[in-house]
C-alpha cells in the first residue's frame, strides 16, 4: 500500500505520523496516501537488497560482507543505492 | 514588562513539537556499525572516526515547513537512537518480547492515532505499527528486527559488556554489584551517559570552517607523522588522533550538505514564494558553512546548533551546554544589526526558533537513566551575565533577547542561568527577574564568584588563572564547568568568546544515597526494604552518636571506594574504543596538541566527581538521632530502629518525636552544624579518590530527579520522613513542610559552609505568584536572591506557582500539556514527569510572603 510514510512528500513527525509537504497538514503515518504520492527511497526498492530467511530482513549485496538490511530503511543518503 | 508574544512561526513549530511522541530510529547504528565491523584491525581511533563519518554521511534529512533553523539527531522531530557500542543489555534481556512485537503488531486505526495527552511525548504504550521502548521511546515495528541484530553484533563488545569483564578484577565488584541493586547508588556513567555535563565549544568552526579545521589537522598530520615528540608514551598517536579528525570533520560536512540538498528539493517543487524562497536560503546557508566561517548571525546561529547535534549523536550526552551563547553570537548580532542584515524582531524569531530546537533533544537511554535520573529532560543549560575575562559585566543586549525569548517562548529547553555578579547592572538583572515571576522555572540565578573560586581551586594546578576562571559556565543543571577565553576574528574586530574547555562532569560515582547509607549504617550493612545484606556486619555497637558517624562514614567510604574503582574501568574502556573525536576536535587544546580527550587533549581534565542525593534528610536525621537518642533520651536506638523498620506503624509517639527534632532550613545551629561538618568532612574526603585521569575528584550535590528513585529505595528515616517517600531535592531545599521561619532563615541554613568546596549546591524554593506580583514583585525576587547571593550562596531557583494549580494538573493533566515546573536543576513540562516527582514539588514549602 502506498502510505503516507512511504511517500517522498512525507516528513515523518513521529512514529505514527507526519507533515505533507504538499498540503502542509498532518497525516497518519499508516494511512493510505493520496494520487501525488511519489515514493521515497528505501532498501526494498533497490536492486541490491536481497530478502533473507527471517521474514523481517534481507541483505545488502552491496556490502562485502553481506551485512543486514531491512526493506523499510530509508535510503535516501545511501551511496550504494540503485533505483 | 508584560510577558511578549510568542512568534506565529514559533509556535507553529512549537505546536508539532508539543504533539509529538518521543521516537527512535536505527539508521545512525546501523550505518556506523556497518562501518565499523568493515574496518577490523584498523587503530582504534580511526576506527571509530570512519565510522563516524559513515553514520553522518547517510543520515536522512528531514526539514519542516517553517523552519529556519534545522537539522536534527535523527529522522523525527523529537527523534533520538540507540547506541548498542555502549550498552546493548537492555535490548537483549527483552530480545523476545520486542521480536514478538514486531511480528505480531496488526495494522493500525485512525482512533489510535489520535491518543496522545497524558504523559506529554513519552510513547508510554505500543499502539499501531509502533512499539514502545522504555516507556519512552516508539520505534517501527519493521526497525525491531534492525534493533535486535545491531545489538545482538555489540554483545560481548560494547563498554558496558567489556568493562563489566574487567570490573569483576576489582575486589570490591561484588560490593558495587550490591549498591546498584539496593539502589545505594543509581548510575554507572560509562555506558550510559558517558560524556555531557559540560559546555560546549563552537569557537573552532566559527573561526576556520570545517574546511580550515581539516587544513589545519592535514599540516598537523604532516608535520607529527613518524615524531614522538618527546613522548614515548602517546606522542605517535597525534596521527592517527589527526586523522581521526579529518575523517569526523569530512563525515559533518556530508551530513550538512545532505541537509543543503534536502532543502534544494523542497524548494524544487514548493508552491508557496515565501516557502520556497526560506528553502533556497537555508540551502545556501548550509553550503556555505559547510566549508567556512560564517558571515553573519543566521549563519552562526545554525553552525552553532549543528554542532550542537553533532556532538549528541557521536554519543549518548545529557547535559550538554550551550554556554555562554549570547556572548558567542554578540559579535554577529553586532554586525548585523548595525548593516541592517537583522532587526531586532529577526533576532528574537531566530531565537524562539532555537528554543523549539533545544527542547526536541531527546537522549535515548535506559528507563532508569531517562525516567529515573533525568525526568526526559536533556540539560542544555545557557548560561547568561558573569564577566569578561578583565572582570566587566559580560551581559549584552543579545542575552536580553535570549530571556526574552524565553519569556515568549516558554519551553524546557534551553533552560537559562544567570552567573550572578555584583557588578551586573540592575536592568540585566531585573529582567532576568521578570522571567523567573512567568512561572517558567528560569533562569536560575549561580554565584559568579563562588563558580570561579571553585574553579580556581580545582583547576590552579592545571593552570587556569583569574581571567580564564571568569568564562565560567554552567554544564548540566548546575555543574560549574571549566571554561576559556578564545580569539574570534570577526569583520575586522577581534573578540573574546568563551567556550567549555573541560571533560565531562557528573561522572564518576554517581549518586550516593546519603539516607540510604545512613539507613545501612543503624541497621549494621543491611538493606531493610530488601531485607538484604549489603555490607559486611561491622560488629561494633552504636552506643554514641560519633560512632553512629563512624559507621555512616565507613560504609560511604567503602561505596565511594567501590563505585570509584568500577567506574574508572567504564570510562577507560570507554576511552580505549568509544572517545570523542567531535567533541574533542571542538575543545582547546586538542587540535594544538594532537591529543582527543582519552589522552588528555583537553586543558581541564579533573572533572570527575563524587554525586550525593538526600543530603538534608541525611542531616534531619543525624539531628534527631543525636537530640532523641543520645542527648535527650527520649527513645532508645533499638525502638527507633523499630520504629523505622515499621514505618512508625504504631510507634506514633517516636513519629511525633523525629518530626519535631531540629531541622534544617530554619536557621538553627543544631542541624546547621551538622551540615557544615559534614560538608567539610565531604570536601575533603572526596579529594582522596582518584579519577582515571589521575585527577582528584571533587564533591557534586545535586539531585536531578534521583532524590524520587532513591527516595522510594529507602525506608523511613530518623527525620520522620516515612518509607517511600521523596528525599529533599537538591542539596539546599529544605524538607518539605519543614522551614517554618521564611526563606531568609533557610538561606542562613544553607550558608554556614563554604559553597565554593563544591563543585556546586542547590535549593529551590516554591513561591506564590501573589508573592512576586508585578514590577515590585521582580525587585523582591532580585532582592531575595540578592540576599542569598551576598551569603554566598551558590545556586538558588523558583517555582512561581500555586500548588492549588500543580494539584489540579496532577488530577487532569490533560488540561496542562504545556504546564511547566522547576524540578531540581532543570524545567519541565509537568505531564512528563513521574508521580513521585510531582508528589514531592506539590509537597514543597509554598512562600506566600517573605
Amino acid at each position: 500500500m502506498d502510505t503516507h510514510r512511504n511517500c517522498g512528500y512525507y516528513a515523518p513527525v513521529d512514529v505514527t505520523k507526519g507533515i505533507c509537504h504538499k498540503t502542509k497538514q498532518e497525516v497518519a503515518a499508516d494511512a493510505q496516501s493520496c494520487p501525488q504520492f511519489s515514493p521515497a527511497p528505501r532498501c526494498g526498492n533497490c536492486k541490491l537488497y536481497a530478502p533473507g530467511k527471517d521474514p523481517l530482513t534481507g541483505e545488502c549485496k552491496a556490502s562485502a560482507n553481506g551485512f543486514f538490511a531491512y526493506a523499510g530503511m530509508s535510503a535516501r543518503e545511501c551511496k550504494y543505492r540503485r533505483d | 514588562m508584560a510577558t511578549p508574544a510568542i512568534t506565529a512561526r514559533a509556535k507553529k513549530l512549537r505546536d508539532i513539537y508539543l504533539g509529538a511522541a518521543s521516537s527512535a530510529d536505527n539508521e545512525f547504528p546501523y550505518w556506523y556499525t556497518r562501518q565499523y565491523f568493515t574496518d577490523d584491525c584498523e587503530i582504534p581511533v580511526v576506527r571509530r572516526a570512519r565510522a563516524l563519518r559513515a553514520a553522518f554521511s547517510s543520515l536522512t534529512p528531514v526539514i519542516y515547513p517553517g523552519e529556519l533553523i534545522v537539522m536534527q539527531k535523527a529522522a523525527y522531530y523529537r527523534g533520538s537512537f540507540p547506541m548498542p557500542w555502549l550498552s546493548e543489555g537492555y535490548y537483549m534481556a527483552r530480545e523476545d518480547e520486542l521480536y514478538r512485537q514486531a511480528l505480531e503488531r496488526g495494522s493500525s486505526s485512525a482512533d489510535e492515532h489520535s491518543s496522545f495527552g497524558c504523559g506529554g511525548g513519552n510513547f508510554t504504550q505500543s499502539r499501531g505499527k509502533a512499539v514502545s521502548i522504555a516507556g519512552k521511546f516508539g520505534m517501527r515495528q519493521e526497525e525491531i528486527p534492525a534493533l535486535l541484530k545491531l545489538a545482538r553484533l555489540w554483545q560481548h563488545k560494547s563498554v558496558q559488556d567489556i568493562s563489566a569483564r574487567y570490573e569483576r578484577a576489582v575486589p570490591e565488584s561484588a560490593l558495587k554489584d550490591e549498591l546498584m541493586r539496593g539502589i545505594v547508588c543509581m548510575f554507572d556513567s560509562g555506558y550510559t551517559l558517558p560524556q555531557g555535563r559540560e559546555v560546549i565549544n563552537y569557537y573552532y568552526p566559527l573561526q576556520y570552517g570545517f574546511d580550515g579545521i581539516i587544513k589545519i589537522a592535514s599540516e598537523k598530520k604532516a608535520a607529527c607523522a613518524g615524531c614522538a615528540g618527546g613522548d614515548g608514551m602517546a606522542g605517535m598517536n597525534r596521527l592517527y588522533n589527526y586523522e581521526a579528525v579529518i575523517l569526523a570533520a569530512e563525515g559533518l560536512q556530508n551530513w550538512i550538505l545532505n541537509y543543503a540538498k534536502e532543502a534544494r528539493r523542497l524548494a524544487s517543487f514548493e508552491s508557496d514564494e515565501n516557502q520556497k524562497s526560506e528553502y533556497c536560503a537555508i540551502a545556501e546557508r548550509l553550503e556555505h558553512i559547510a566549508h567556512y566561517p560564517p558571515r553573519g548571525f543566521r549563519d552562526a546561529a545554525q553552525l552553532c546548533w549543528t554542532l550542537h547535534v553533532a556532538a549528541l549523536n557521536e554519543d549518548a550526552i545529557s547535559g550538554l551546554s550551550p554556554g555562554r551563547l549570547g556572548q558567542v553570537l554578540y559579535p554577529y548580532y553586532e554586525h548585523d544589526t548595525a548593516s541592517g542584515a537583522l532587526t531586532r524582531r529577526d533576532a528574537l524569531e531566530l531565537l524562539e526558533c532555537q528554543r523549539v530546537k533545544f527542547t526536541s533533544i531527546d537522549c535515548f537511554a535506559s528507563a532508569g537513566v531517562v525516567g529515573g535520573v533525568l525526568s526526559g529532560s536533556t540539560f542544555n543549560n545557557l548560561s547568561l551575565g558573569g564577566l569578561t575575562e578583565d572582570g566587566q559585566p559580560a551581559c549584552n543586549e543579545l542575552e536580553q533577547l535570549i530571556i526574552e525569548a524565553a519569556m515568549s517562548c516558554a519551553s524546557p529547553q534551553p533552560t537559562l542561568s544567570v552567573l550572578y555578579d555584583e557588578r551586573l547592572p540592575e536592568d540585566f538583572l531585573l529582567r532576568a527577574a521578570e522571567c523567573v515571576r512567568t512561572g517558567a522555572g528560569y533562569p536560575a540565578f549561580m554565584n559568579n564568584r563562588v563558580a570561579a573560586d571553585f574553579l580556581l581551586s580545582q583547576y590552579g594546578g592545571e593552570g587556569m588563572t583569574v581571567g580564564e576562571a571568569r568564562a565560567v559556565a554552567i554544564g548540566g543543571c548546575l555543574e560549574t564547568s571549566p571554561c576559556s577565553w578564545l580569539t574570534l576574528d570577526f569583520a575586522g574586530r577581534k573578540w573574546q568568546i568563551p567556550g567549555g574547555s573541560g571533560q565531562p562532569t557528573s561522572v564518576g560515582v554517581h549518586f550516593v544515597s546519603l539516607p540510604k547509607i545512613l539507613e545501612l549504617a543503624l541497621f549494621d550493612g543491611m538493606d531493610m526494604r530488601a531485607n538484604h545484606r549489603i555490607f559486611p556486619p561491622r560488629g561494633r555497637g552504636l552506643e554514641t552518636c560519633e560512632a553512629v558517624i563512624e559507621a555512616f562514614r565507613d560504609y560511604f567510604l567503602q561505596a565511594v571506594a567501590a563505585l570509584n574503582k568500577c567506574n574508572n574501568i567504564q570510562h577507560d574502556v570507554w576511552r580505549k574504543n568509544n572517545m570523542a573525536v567531535i567533541n574533542s576536535l571542538l575543545k582547546p587544546d586538542c587540535l594544538e596538541k594532537g591529543h582527543l580527550i582519552n589522552e588528555l587533549g583537553y586543558r581541564y581534565n579533573g572533572t570527575f566527581n563524587i554525586e550525593t542525593t538526600g543530603t538534608v534528610n541525611f542531616v534531619n536525621s543525624m539531628a534527631a538521632l543525636k537530640k532523641l537518642v543520645f542527648e535527650e533520651r527520649a527513645v532508645s536506638l533499638e525502638e527507633l530502629k523499630a520504629a523505622l523498620a515499621a514505618n512508625f506503624k504504631s510507634h506514633e509517639k517516636t513519629h511525633s518525636l523525629c518530626l519535631n527534632a531540629p531541622k534544617y532550613g530554619n536557621d538553627d545551629p543544631y542541624a546547621d552544624s551538622i551540615l557544615a561538618e559534614w560538608e567539610r568532612w565531604f570536601a575533603q574526603t572526596s579529594r582522596e579518590f582518584e579519577s582515571l585521569y589521575g585527577k582528584r575528584l571533587y564533591p557534586c550535590q545535586i539531585s536531578v530527579s534521583t532524590h524520587g528513585a532513591m527516595g522510594a529505595a529507602a525506608i523511613a528515616g530518623p527525620d520522620g520522613r516515612p518509607a517511600g517517600a521523596a528525599f529533599a531535592d537538591g542539596s539546599m531545599s529544605a524538607y518539605p513542610g519543614t522551614d517554618k521561619n521564611g526563606p531568609y532563615a533557610l538561606f542562613r541554613s544553607a550558608c554556614g559552609w563554604d559553597h565554593s568546596s563544591s563543585q556546586n549546591s542547590q535549593l529551590n524554593i516554591k513561591l506564590h505568584p501573589s508573592a512576586v506580583a508585578g514590577r515590585e514583585g521582580a525587585k523582591k525576587l532580585l532582592e531575595l536572591t540578592r540576599g542569598y547571593m551576598r551569603r554566598g550562596g551558590f545556586h538558588v531557583q523558583y517555582n512561581v506557582i500555586d500548588s492549588s494549580v500543580l494539584r489540579d494538573a496532577q488530577r487532569n493533566p490533560a488540561g496542562y500539556r504545556e504546564l511547566l515546573v522547576r524540578v531540581a536543576g532543570f524545567t519541565q513540562y509537568w505531564v512528563e514527569l513521574g508521580k513521585p516527582i510531582q508528589d514531592e514539588i506539590i509537597a514543597r514549602t509554598e512562600y506566600g510572603e517573605f
